[in-house]
This record gives C-alpha cells, sequence and structure tokens, in this order.
C-alpha cells in the first residue's frame, strides 16, 4: 500500500495522499457553502495527518487561495459576487489586517498575548452564533404576524438599512448586490473585520461573512459569493508572505486542491438550491462548533476539539451534498418534464 | 424558540464565565524553526521546488503564488467544462431569503 503514502519534500514527512484530498473536498464543500476559506477546519485536519503546525498554516493558506478562485469563478457564473463591493472591501480589509498585526506585537511586547487572542477569538465567535440565532428567531416571529418586508422575503435584523441611511460621500450603488451606500460603510466595516483577522491571525471570512449580511446589507448568496472573492485575493498574498517564512509544503496544496476543485462545485451549486436562511443557520452552527473545539482545546483537550471539528466538517458535508443533489435532480425533472411537454425550460 | 433562544443565551453566558480560564491557558511561544527540503529523494520538477526552497526564498514564494493562482484556474476551467455538461442552469438563481 505503499502508494497510497507521498513523499512531502519540503516538510520532510510522508503523508497518507487520500486524505489531502478528502480535506479539500470536504473544506472546497463547506468554503463553497458558506464563503470562508474555513482554515480552522484545514489545520488540524492536517496537523491530524502528520504535518507540522508550522507548516500547516501556510499550506493551508495557499490551499484556500486556489479553493476560493474555483469557487468564485463558479459564484460569478451566478451573479453572487459583486466586484466593486469585493475592491472596496480589499482596501478595507488589508489596511486591518495590517493594524491587527501590528496590535499583536503591541500586546506581545506587553506579554500574554495568546491568551488575549483566544478570549477574542472565543469572544467573536459567540457574538456571531448569538447574531445568527436571534436574527432567525426575529425573522421567523415576523414572519408568524404576517410582516414580509420587500423582495428578499421576511428578515430577522436589518441594522443594514440604519447604516444605509448614512450620507457620507462618496455614495456609491453596488449593482450585483442590489443596494446604494456611502463607500465608507464597506471600507469600514471590512477594516474593522481586517483589524479582527490581523489580530487573531486567520484569513477572516468567519467575520467578514456575517458582516456583509448584517451590517452591508448583501443578500446572503451575494455576500458567500463576494467574501470568497475576497478571501482568494488574500489568500493568495498570505501564500507569499508563508512561502518568505518557509512555511509551505507546495505538493500537499497540490493534491488537496484537486479534491477541492470537485467540493467547491458541489457547495457552491449548493447555494443555488438554499434559502438565504439555510445558509445562515448552518454558518451559525459550523461556529459554534468551531468555538467549543477552541474551548476544548484550551482547557487540553486536543483530541476531543480535533473529533469535534471533524464530526462538523463530516455532517456539514453531508448536509450540503444532500441539499446540492435533491436539488439537481429536482431541476432536472423538471426540464424532461418540460421537453417531454414541449415547453422546454431555457 | 423563545425556550430554544434562552437555551443558546444561557449556553454563550456559561462560555463566557469559562473564558477566564482560559486567558490563562496561554502557551508558550513557537519556537523559530530553521527547514531544509531534502532534495535526495525526489527528482524532476518537485527537485526544483525543493532546491528553489533551499537557495531562494523570493523566487520560491513567487513560484508558490503563481502555481496555485495557475493551478486553481486549470481546475476552475475545468471543473466548468463538466458541470456544463450536467444539465442544469448554472447561470442564474433566485434569491430568497426566506
Amino acid at each position: 500500500m505503499d502508494w497510497l503514502y507521498m513523499y512531502m519534500p519540503i516538510a520532510g514527512v510522508t503523508i497518507f495522499w487520500p486524505g489531502l484530498v478528502l480535506i479539500g473536498f470536504s473544506v472546497g464543500v463547506i468554503g463553497g457553502f458558506f464563503g470562508m476559506g474555513g482554515a480552522w477546519m484545514v489545520t488540524p485536519g492536517l496537523n491530524i495527518l502528520g504535518f507540522p503546525m508550522a507548516f500547516a498554516i501556510g499550506t493551508d493558506m495557499a490551499h484556500i487561495a486556489g479553493k476560493s478562485m474555483i469557487s468564485t469563478m463558479r459564484h460569478a457564473k451566478f451573479g453572487n459576487v459583486d466586484y466593486k463591493l469585493g475592491f472596496i472591501m480589499v482596501i478595507g480589509t488589508f489596511i486591518g489586517i495590517e493594524v491587527g498585526a501590528q496590535l499583536v506585537m503591541y500586546l506581545e511586547r506587553l506579554g500574554r498575548v495568546e491568551a488575549v487572542v483566544r478570549y477574542v477569538y472565543v469572544l467573536f465567535l459567540a457574538l456571531i452564533a448569538f447574531m445568527v440565532f436571534y436574527d432567525y428567531a426575529k425573522a421567523v416571529q415576523k414572519k408568524k404576524a404576517g410582516a414580509v418586508e420587500g423582495e428578499r422575503g421576511t428578515e430577522g435584523i436589518t441594522w443594514y438599512k440604519t447604516f444605509h441611511k448614512l450620507n457620507i460621500p462618496p455614495m456609491v450603488h453596488f449593482k450585483t448586490a442590489g443596494f446604494t451606500c456611502s463607500a465608507w460603510l464597506p471600507a469600514g466595516v471590512s477594516f474593522l473585520t481586517g483589524i479582527l483577522a490581523g489580530f487573531l491571525g486567520i484569513g477572516g471570512g468567519l467575520f467578514r461573512m456575517p458582516a456583509l449580511v448584517y451590517l452591508i446589507g448583501c443578500p446572503t448568496h451575494i455576500a458567500v459569493g463576494t467574501d470568497l472573492f475576497e478571501v482568494m485575493i488574500s489568500g493568495l498574498y498570505g501564500a507569499f508572505t508563508f512561502s518568505l517564512k518557509g512555511r509551505i509544503e507546495l505538493v500537499a496544496v497540490f493534491v488537496m486542491l484537486t479534491g477541492a476543485a470537485i467540493g467547491a462545485q458541489i457547495g457552491t451549486v449548493a447555494t443555488k438550491y438554499a434559502k438565504g436562511y439555510g445558509i445562515r443557520i448552518a454558518f451559525g452552527i459550523a461556529v459554534i462548533c468551531c468555538m467549543i473545539s477552541i474551548i476544548l482545546k484550551q482547557f487540553g483537550y486536543s483530541n476531543s476539539s480535533a473529533a469535534l471539528i471533524l464530526t462538523t466538517i463530516g455532517i456539514m458535508c453531508v448536509y450540503i451534498s444532500a441539499i446540492m443533489f435533491k436539488g439537481a435532480a429536482a431541476e432536472i425533472r423538471e426540464k424532461k418534464a418540460a421537453n417531454q411537454a414541449g415547453h422546454p425550460l431555457s | 424558540m423563545r425556550r430554544l433562544l434562552k437555551r443558546v443565551l444561557c449556553l454563550i453566558a456559561g462560555i463566557g464565565l469559562c473564558l477566564p480560564r482560559l486567558v490563562w491557558a496561554g502557551g508558550e511561544a513557537a519556537t523559530n524553526l530553521v527547514v531544509v527540503a531534502d532534495t535526495r529523494r525526489v527528482t524532476g520538477v518537485l527537485k526544483y521546488i525543493a532546491d528553489t526552497y533551499n537557495t531562494d526564498p523570493w523566487l520560491f514564494a513567487v513560484w508558490a503564488v503563481v502555481i496555485t493562482a495557475v493551478w486553481g484556474a486549470i481546475l476552475g476551467f475545468s471543473m466548468d467544462f463538466i458541470m456544463a455538461r450536467s444539465g442544469l442552469d448554472l447561470k442564474s438563481r433566485k434569491i430568497l431569503e426566506h
């Protein structure tokens, strides 16, 4: 069974390569559906396969860039990527990441930086989880009361409506996302999420996706596509910096990307058949699992933490794949029926 | 639903109470590593990559970005070609939140 193992010349380890394909596939599915890189899932997976932690993070970053590129291409075809919004946010994100990194260095000089980082990470994850479920509960309540708002249907939290009233020039119309607001709003929000990303040393998709929905007012599907566009650019930048530091295993990146190419199609196409709130709720559950895994790890339960992450990945993959295959089968059936009736669907 | 919301809030509050312990659970800083790629067991392109890693970090970083982007694009276009033959409409979708 030697053929199942591959030598990684830079990390100096022999790895079970189907495991890499599986990680790539799973994160492709989940990332394409939620619009995030998924570093919190890949890094422990690589570590379990035998990668030293120093290489796991850099390798993960390059893989995320390639995987997001594949997902972005698919989302762009659906019209889920608002490039104008993406470019404005990229600028804010990069400046924010630099500020966040400086903040970490300042805390390093004071000592106990890691503890503060973990505290902030868990706190913000809890906040996001609360926001997602509170929003859902509010939307359900409104729907029961018979309130239907706009063309998007019933929405719970609509803070973005208040932010859209900010009249600070330049006012920009985002055609794909379908709203007009001050350019300072996405720039400011991405700057803040960038600070968090730089401070925590993560890509930031976990924060940006909900920020795009709740603060900027993107429909969920467009938030997913636009965030992936951003993850792609920041991932390529991350791949460059980690490569300079020598913390990347290119061979593993290739192998993982092969699996991610298939997974990303499933995750991305599944968004077509999912309602916005379906994506938000699943995202909220993923955030809770991520938060619990961090807490478990800090209390010394590393194995339980890894097991929780792997279980979450497995369940999410099955759930998203089921949405995709059920939706696709229904669409094909519908097309066949229309063809037989002599009214082919375009 | 309210009961569920209350439970979620309790869970989050509980986690908040546990946080001070997390603060003091900070680990030690990672030590600096000097890694040299083993070029004895690889040939061809892999040997070139490993050699570049050892000798020219800047060129290696540029290659890492270029190869990742190119490989991502190749896979993206290939999958696009395959998916286009699945019979699904991959160019439009309805946006419905609830």
